[in-house]
């Protein structure tokens, strides 16, 4: 389809050309692999660290801190499996909030079975884990405390500084997932007082399969992938040289564009939410007012199916998603939004709009433009909307 | 100038670039439902045709093909996987002492959670021996875990009479055929085989995508938790563009390519034989993969042959490519039963459909002034060629029995 609207970058992300074509020689002219002796290793050893200090800056941390890996649920996996399993000795209790991303809960799920305790704090209204709420949580045996940066589907900010800070007071390491929030809120490990965290590379741009964990000093974890010993033992395989100078690449556009990014985002989605808001009767929010990502709109229309909201944006040639990608395909409704108080039929009627690097003003005029017509179709089609 | 070390990774092709960078640019949706957006639908389609391709290289079923980050990954779930998900049935594993660092280190992993795994001895050429297989099979075996062919010395392994045995028991079998994919025909209708690992790095696809091939009915567990991507065997974001790179580079791989391959090997077999002595083969000389040349070349250190035809332009390897930074010998000459100061001067070289005999005719030019050089130079030579009678014993065929 031409002319196609994309609203969907949470769910996905083109790769920026500008990152393809610094991939391109390290596909077809530079390809050996680091560990041979050779120049052309060498060439891949140097790519290879120079694309470390790259990511390292990008969030603030040592390039010894960074692990690169197949993607975020791979680092995600190795942080938190890897620290629970590696630290096993001093505890057996880990905190999660209940708005995680489905392969955290399923993460937990496979601690438990392994005899791990595993608590879920909850959130308020907005999807934002409170203090209070944490700390009844912690015991002697808490380890790990795991916070999403980000929520991948409402987009609500969490206050990572402070949830970070809670847990080194108490000795107890923090992991958090950040891959809704990297390439939208500038990330520092050091003042964030974050210890692990799980980043991917399409989230920035960059190409899938390649992600990083980011492992400050003193935090130890046990490998996942075991083998030929790459990435200082803790994530052997073949190093995916062009998809890492990919991602180095990704991290290195955003850094310097970030700020105009947000800004140009922002007002987008600020136009969303007053539009769609004023405009649309029976139309609410999802997620917090002021502390989202500026990509993020998410919506829920009283008597409108996300699933149909769906089809007919597609039949205009508009992508846009339901809610959060992995569990879309479940067609269970939206744990997060369970989590934020909705009811199950309240959490099937949303609708998730999120702005990226190519949007386009016209792409914002196209969906303010056909959304009152798509939700006044379904509604009139609705055995049970009976609005006003 | 030539590249000749493409049993450890290889040029990617351009037709899969092509092929590759509308799913980056373009089709960069996920795998969800059909009935998903325009880009979900064409990301689905994109992977679902990848893995069609990848099936029928394998005579598969599409529905048996799980895709993984690579062959370190394939290792590590096809191991950890089926021996978890079987302990009830026991807790035995046969492999050999041969096997990449993945195999290795999963089992040694497995043997510290108590599982126990016993090693086939290997005979001078690498194979290992069927009756001994047998003999260690017992009631509590689960896997046996053996690679197709050694990458380090090429040796092919029985495994069609590996795979009969395992069936005949009830026990799983998987092989690592990270070099031997698309080089030496594998059909899963006729090797009863379970598991498969390979990956496209060594067959001009992309880095950083690889598969398992999984066997109905074969009971494995995923090693990574998160969705429910890959029939739940393999959580993650599908890395689409890598699939759709991966079948790419196994559609251009043609019939005729391993005999292409196997001439450029011949053809510098017979140069090595006529200019250069001291040196034996390693692995063996016809169960081999037909890319893959391999020798120790006595009394030199294979690092320094390495570094010398690094400089006029040659890339070759020495050991495995996973261990050569490490500076140890090598697992694999030393399971062969080569001594370390023998196995130090192995080299390997790898061909691809890029490499050309004239570049064999530079290389072997170089290689066998290098190797002169060095041989003047080597401590090593000094006490063996030049003895204190001060005569030249250069061409002397000296202790021909160390070998």
């Amino acid at each position: 389809m031409s002319n196609t609207v994309y609203l969907d970058y949470h769910t996905a992300k083109p790769v920026d050309p500008r990152v393809l074509d610094e991939m391109m020689p390290w596909f077809t002219e530079r390809f050996a692999n680091p560990s041979s002796l050779h120049r052309d290793g060498d060439l891949a050893t140097e790519a290879l660290e120079a694309s470390r200090e790259k990511v390292a800056q990008f969030v603030n941390a040592d390039n010894d801190e960074i692990i690169f890996t197949s993607g975020a649920t791979e680092s995600i996996n190795l942080a938190i499996i890897g620290y629970m399993m590696k630290n096993r000795k001093r505890g057996n209790h880990l905190i999660i909030s209940e708005v995680e991303h489905i392969s955290i809960h399923n993460i937990a799920k496979y601690l438990e079975r392994l005899g791990f305790n595993v608590s879920k704090v909850p959130v308020d209204q907005y999807g934002r884990v409170k203090l209070s709420k944490l700390e009844r949580r912690v015991t002697d045996k808490t380890i790990l405390i795991s916070i999403q940066y980000a929520n991948n589907e409402i987009g609500t900010v969490q206050n990572i500084q402070e949830i970070g800070e809670f847990a080194n007071e108490r000795g107890i390491a923090f992991h958090t997932d950040a891959v809704a929030a990297e390439g939208l809120v500038p990330i520092n490990v050091e003042r964030d007082n974050i210890n692990l965290m799980s980043i991917s590379s399409n989230d920035i741009y960059g190409p899938r399969g390649v992600g990083a964990l980011v492992m400050r000093k003193r935090y130890r974890v046990n490998p996942v992938m075991i083998g030929g010993g790459q990435e200082r033992g803790l994530r052997s395989g073949s190093e995916d040289i062009p998809g890492i100078v990919g991602m180095a690449k990704a991290a290195e556009i955003m850094q310097s564009e970030m700020d105009d990014e947000v800004r140009r985002f922002k007002a987008w989605r600020d136009r969303l939410i007053r539009e769609v808001l004023s405009i649309i009767p029976d139309a609410h929010l999802n997620g917090h007012p002021t502390d989202r990502l500026a990509s993020n709109a998410h919506f829920r229309f009283e008597g409108v199916e996300g699933e149909a909201l769906l089809l007919s944006f597609k039949d205009k040639g508009i992508s846009v998603s339901t809610g959060s990608a992995c569990s879309s395909k479940t067609l269970e409704p939206s744990h997060t939004l369970i989590s934020t108080g909705l009811l199950h039929e309240e959490a099937h009627d949303s609708l998730q709009l999120t702005i990226g690097r190519f949007t386009k003003n016209e792409d914002i005029d196209t969906v303010l433009k056909a959304l009152p017509e798509i939700v006044g179709k379904l509604r009139e089609m609705s055995p049970i909307y009976k609005g006003r | 100038m030539a590249y000749f070390d493409n049993a450890n990774s290889s040029q990617v092709d351009e037709r899969v670039i092509e092929a590759m960078l509308p799913y980056f640019r373009e089709s960069y949706g996920t795998a969800g439902l059909e009935l998903g957006h325009s880009k979900d639908v064409a990301a689905l389609t994109g992977l679902e045709n990848a893995r069609k391709v990848i099936a029928e290289s394998l005579n598969a079923d599409p529905r048996t093909i799980v895709f993984t980050s690579g062959v370190t990954e394939s290792n590590n779930l096809a191991i950890r996987g089926t021996v978890i998900a079987n302990k009830d049935r026991g807790r035995h594993i046969i492999t050999t002492p041969i096997e990449t660092q993945s195999v290795l280190k999963s089992c040694e992993r497995l043997k510290n959670a108590g599982y126990e795994v016993s090693f086939l001895d290997v005979d001078e050429y690498g194979l290992i021996d069927l009756d001994q297989l047998e003999s260690l099979i017992r009631d509590d075996t689960i896997l046996i875990s053996i690679q197709h062919a050694n990458g380090e010395i090429g040796t092919i392994q029985p495994v069609e009479k590996i795979a009969e045995i395992a069936q005949e028991h009830g026990i799983i079998f998987h092989m690592d055929a990270s070099q031997s994919y698309m080089r030496v025909k594998i059909d899963v209708e006729e090797l009863p085989v379970n598991l498969i690992s390979f990956d496209a790095h060594r067959i001009h696809g992309p880095k950083g995508i690889g598969a398992l091939y999984i066997r109905r009915k074969t009971k494995i567990k995923r090693i990574l938790e998160g969705g429910d991507e890959e029939r739940r065997l393999r959580p993650g974001i599908e890395n689409i563009p890598g699939a759709v790179g991966f079948a790419k580079a196994v559609e251009i791989c043609q019939p005729d390519e391993p005999e292409y391959l196997l001439s450029l090997r011949k053809y510098l077999e017979k140069k090595i034989s006529e200019r250069l002595d001291n040196y034996q083969i390693t692995g063996h000389p016809e169960k081999r993969l037909p890319h893959l040349f391999s020798m120790v070349v006595k009394h030199i250190e294979g690092e320094s042959i390495l570094v010398h035809l690094d400089m006029m332009g040659y890339a070759i390897s020495t050991g495995s490519a996973c261990s050569s930074k490490t500076l140890k010998g090598s697992h694999v000459l030393h399971a062969i039963g080569l001594p370390p100061e023998i196995s130090h001067g192995s080299v390997r070289v790898s061909f691809s459909r890029f490499n050309t005999t004239e570049e064999i005719d530079g290389f072997v030019e170089e290689l066998v002034s290098t190797v002169e050089r060095l041989r003047e130079f080597s401590p090593l030579t000094r006490g063996v060629y030049f003895a204190d009678d001060g005569v030249d014993h250069h061409h002397d065929d000296l202790q021909e029995d160390e070998w």
